[in-house]
């Protein structure tokens, strides 16, 4: 082999190295960097979309609904409803969501909160 | 040798080499996968546009290429299957990559360089083609292990070419083109390589 | 010159990675009908077309089904019970004639005819209560989907007796589904989730290659365990029926909005029937009917189709299992399986 040779085998191994590493970090920071992104929509629009850790545990979100303001209380990587102008509260009785594919549905005031991406431990969609 | 013989000559050399090319390829579809990886083949048939590319002209081995995977894919049955499509991009990766490393290299790479650069072009293209067919970019975490595999095959394959084109006979090759250097030039220098049962007498 | 094979690798290499973002399209969309909230999420190149098809077919089916909406064909077989047949749409027709098919396969544990119950407890009204025996055998009488005298040529329904309902609800969802998800591969989609509240229909696989993973919900959930299982597959439909969704409590009974026909009260065998097959109509029947029948009539029922798996949930958490997918379910806890 000539040097020009060992040139290119170092070439497509250093290209080889990049190319793996990107794929690694791509493939493993996403869950880690943002681990839960949570979605607010009303009425069918995306209204607000967040990262769990841009959260405080322990804080509230008010949210702006077709029948007047659902309160959403922040846990540890976990959210839920914890007020709604809705009659039957089924919601609220949903209690903690915290997995991707998650979602607290309130039908009345047109509020779905969802937990997206989603990722091995997960699930894409709740039957329920 | 007069013009006239050595125009049929070389189409008699092409041809062969569009044969042999196509054999290669049904043979190697014979043998065990290598790999549960799509595309990791050994690429035997990149012998043929190798040697074309060494003999004659990159417009005579672009023939030789196009011949080879038309007739290979009619052989195999998998004219205008996704299998074809997968031919054709491995195909024209591995000889567009080889014409310009041999025309652009300026004799730095050997047979062997020029073949591992080929057997890169030949993988990469082969997994461009299957994320446009499969419509997903799920595949490209193949890229690390295609890149990779692309050396031993190149390897090989270039070793191979390396042992034919010392050891058929000079009155089969015609004079070579690249930049002003002969054949000999290109073959390399290693002791892997100048090993040959009977090394013919260079004329 | 001799640093060109390594800009050919790099400019290939780039080229590959940039070029592979625009391959999948994705489209998510809420939309509130049939009761309920109907996510739509489908990958692809036309997935913007689709799923606008889909859910505007969903709301078509939605508007035909209602049995609130007064302009429905199922409010005007309502309206004319005990007075004259009613020439329906094709469509209406062969759903009818499909719920009458699982009412006598699973002896009447599905009915369509359960309507004159529903109104009489009020679940998911303000006005629910818990009436009096006297009350539910009155209404049972006016529950019998044997009663229903369908037209095969006339295409027509009739409900003999004045008080006389049908409510499709119990295989809206899954019909709508269905038509959704026929909506989305006339579009070319190959992968899509269809999320009718929580009835799903898993189409194709994930944009990454992999199976689908779809939860099921527990249904006495936990603060850290909402699922009880998770079901992993490609192209599949999957129901659940359980007591959590629509109730309410009088002295620490709860009163669901399932009723057992036979007995005129919220069934009791089952907390959580999950069905799961390539219908989503028939999983959506298959669900409630099951959760009727509870656990061993029900998955008797199951093993008598080939294609259907059913996963059930007793009221003291026992977790059985029926059906040709069962070992596709990956259990979160320690629940039993099998007896």
């Amino acid at each position: 082999m000539t040097a020009g040779d060992v040139k290119v085998v170092l070439a497509v191994l250093l290209t080889a190295a990049l190319a793996s590493g990107s794929i690694f970090f791509w493939k493993n920071r996403v869950p880690q960097l943002n681990p839960v992104e949570l979605t607010i929509e009303v009425d069918g629009q995306e209204k607000q979309r967040f990262f769990f850790s841009d959260l405080e545990a322990g804080g509230q979100h008010r949210i702006k609904g077709v029948l007047g303001y659902s309160l959403l209380e922040v846990g540890d990587n976990k959210i839920r409803m914890v007020e709604s102008p809705c009659p039957d509260k089924i919601c609220i009785g949903m209690g903690w969501i915290s997995q991707p594919g998650e979602s607290i549905v309130c039908i009345p005031n047109r509020v779905v909160v969802r937990i997206v991406g989603s990722n091995d431990n997960g699930y894409d969609a709740l039957s329920r | 040798m007069n013009g006239q013989q050595e125009q049929t000559r070389k189409l008699l050399n092409l041809s062969l080499l569009a044969a042999g090319g196509t054999v290669l390829h049904a043979l190697e579809s014979y043998l065990p996968a290598l790999s549960t990886l799509p595309g990791a083949k050994l690429g035997l048939a990149n012998i043929a546009s190798m040697l074309a590319l060494i003999w004659y002209s990159a417009g005579d081995a672009c023939k030789v290429v196009v011949l080879r995977v038309l007739l290979g894919s009619l052989l195999a049955g998998i004219f205008f299957t996704p299998s074809f499509f997968l031919s054709v991009a491995g195909a024209a990766g591995s000889f567009g990559a080889m014409a310009a490393a041999i025309y652009m290299s300026g004799g730095a790479l050997s047979i062997i360089g020029i073949s591992i650069l080929g057997a890169v072009a030949h993988n990469l293209a082969q997994l461009l083609m299957a994320m446009l067919l499969a419509r997903s970019w799920g595949v490209v975490f193949y890229l690390p292990w295609l890149l990779l595999f692309a050396l031993p095959t190149g390897y090989f394959v270039g070793l191979l070419s390396t042992l034919v084109v010392r050891l058929v006979p000079f009155s089969f090759r015609l004079p070579l083109i690249t930049t002003g250097k002969n054949r000999q030039d290109l073959t390399c220098k290693c002791r892997i390589c100048r090993w040959s049962p009977h090394l013919p007498k260079e004329d | 010159m001799r640093i060109k094979p390594v800009i050919l690798v790099f400019v290939v290499t780039s080229l590959c990675l940039a070029g592979c973002d625009q391959v999948s399209v994705k489209e998510r969309r809420t939309e509130f009908l049939l009761d309920t909230a109907v996510t739509i999420a489908a990958y692809g190149p036309q997935a913007k077309e689709a799923v606008a098809a889909a859910l505007a077919e969903m709301n078509r089916v939605a508007d035909l089904l209602d049995a609130n909406n007064p302009d429905s064909e199922v409010s005007l077989i309502n309206r004319n019970a005990g007075r004259k047949p009613v020439p329906v749409s094709a469509e209406v027709f062969e759903l009818v004639e499909l719920c009458q098919h699982y009412s006598q396969m699973s002896s009447g544990a599905f009915d369509i005819t359960v309507r004159p119950l529903v109104e009489l407890w009020g679940i998911g009204n303000k006005d629910e209560y818990v009436p009096g025996p006297e009350e539910i055998d009155r209404a049972l009488e006016l529950v019998d989907y044997r009663q229903i005298i369908l037209d095969q040529q006339k295409k027509t329904v009739y409900l003999p007796r004045a008080g006389m309902g049908i409510d499709l609800g119990g295989v809206g969802k899954g019909y709508a589904a269905d038509r959704a998800r026929e909506m989305l591969l006339e579009h070319g989609i190959s992968s899509a989730l269809i999320d009718a509240g929580g009835n799903i229909w898993a189409l194709g696989e994930r944009p990454d290659g992999k199976p689908w993973r779809i939860g099921i919900r527990h249904p006495r959930p936990k603060a850290d365990r909402n699922v009880v299982a998770v079901l992993s597959g490609r192209d599949f439909t999957i129901v659940t029926s359980g007591d959590y969704e629509r109730f309410f409590q009088r002295n620490n009974i709860r009163y669901h909005h399932i009723f057992n026909p036979a007995t005129g009260l919220p069934a009791r065998g089952l907390i959580s029937a999950t069905v799961v097959g390539p219908n989503s109509a028939e999983a959506d029947i298959l669900s409630t009917a099951v959760f009727v029948l509870g656990a061993d009539q029900g998955l008797a029922l199951v093993r008598q189709l080939p294609q259907i798996t059913a996963m059930v949930v007793t009221p003291d958490l026992d977790v059985l299992l029926a059906g040709p997918l069962q070992s596709y379910f990956e259990f979160t806890g320690k629940e039993g399986v099998g007896r």
